[in-house]
């Protein structure tokens, strides 16, 4: 089943939920569930008008959703996707 | 050539074969700034200076607070009361420990303002500034001027860091696509932040300015690099430029 990893930062929106396992097909799909699950996050990740922030990087292992087919990439059933989201502390 | 004393004081570093003496006349002549003076910057200020960097620019304009000790190597209770300037007491701590190297403070924020008078005469830049519109800043300034930019953040126990070297690498905008807003930017406010991940971080930031400074700049890692010290994880990132990025897509 693809998991999502949530690096520490988001983990405060998931109750310290590191990872999270989906039946999702895409990368889009998998963060909506993502989303439901948790709906603290939501905020963190998608704008008001729903779509995918555009600071927050997705990668499917090691590449960049970007380059791959954004929202609609497919994900095989060990799919690992991360998420990092804009961080600036010093 | 190195005098004497730099010979045994930079000893060990000397014997690491990709610095050398070469490399280590290099430090010596060259010049970093470090943009804010927090955990990160602390912990860069501590490395580079005692690793004989000729110049150092510190940037920051702030006081020292008691909530800052947990994590910010400079400074102590003596300082909390002082209420000097964060700048002006590294400068002084710094030069204890290394006199052979030239400690420049300045008390002021890093601004679009600001940037090409302090950018004057240095080669490369530490990012350590707590926020994205400082950042961003940063940013601008080391494309327009053609100057290295190791950006670093940090929160909770995990950390990115990435080199922006003009016209070669991505930079924060290609990484971001836009300034995040304040809201949406996680922070040592927000998510805490752990004394381990600052210096990983910083040490991080800190291999690339040597290897740029001491002449290896081909062999700085251009990936991001993202690490997780609670979880023991660490990570290579490719982050392409963008070719329409707003920033340096002209570059």
């Amino acid at each position: 089943m693809p998991t999502i990893k949530l690096p520490t930062p988001l983990r405060r929106f998931t109750g310290q939920t590191k990872t999270f396992d989906t039946a999702a097909a895409t990368v889009g799909e998998a963060l909506e569930a993502l989303a439901s699950q948790f709906p603290d996050i939501r905020g963190a990740l998608y704008t008001d008008t729903g779509d995918v922030k555009s600071f927050i990087r997705v990668f499917l292992g090691d590449q960049d959703i970007e380059g791959l087919q954004g929202l609609q990439t497919p994900l095989a059933a060990d799919a690992v996707v991360s998420i990092f989201p804009p961080i600036a502390g010093a | 050539m190195l005098n004497d004393q730099q010979r045994v004081r930079y000893e060990r570093q000397l014997l690491f074969r990709p610095i050398g003496e070469a490399g280590q006349e290099r430090l010596r002549d060259g010049s970093a700034l470090i943009a804010g003076i927090g955990a990160i910057g602390c912990a860069a200020a501590m490395m580079l200076s005692r690793s004989g960097v000729g110049t150092l620019h510190l940037v920051d304009h702030d006081k020292v607070e008691l909530s800052n000790l947990q994590r910010q190597l400079l400074f102590d209770e003596a300082d909390v009361a002082s209420g000097r300037p964060k700048a002006e007491i590294a400068a002084e701590k710094l030069r204890l420990g290394n006199s052979d190297v030239a400690i420049v403070p300045h008390v002021e924020r890093f601004t679009d303002e600001s940037a090409e008078r302090l950018l004057q005469g240095v080669d490369v830049v530490v990012d350590a500034v707590d926020n994205f519109k400082a950042k961003f800043a940063l940013n601008r300034a080391c494309l327009a001027a053609g100057i290295p930019l190791l950006y670093g953040a940090v929160s909770g126990s995990f950390g990115l860091t990435m080199p922006v070297i003009p016209g070669r690498t991505a930079c924060l905008c290609c990484l971001y696509c836009e300034e995040p807003d304040p809201a949406s930017s996680e922070t040592a406010a927000t998510a805490g932040v752990i004394p381990p991940v600052v210096l990983t971080i910083a040490s991080l930031q800190c291999a690339q300015a040597l290897k740029w400074l001491s002449g290896a700049g081909e062999e700085m890692v251009t990936d991001v690099i993202q690490v997780d010290v609670w979880d023991g994880e660490f990570a290579l990132l490719p982050s392409p430029r963008r070719a329409n990025c707003v920033a340096c897509g002209n570059m």
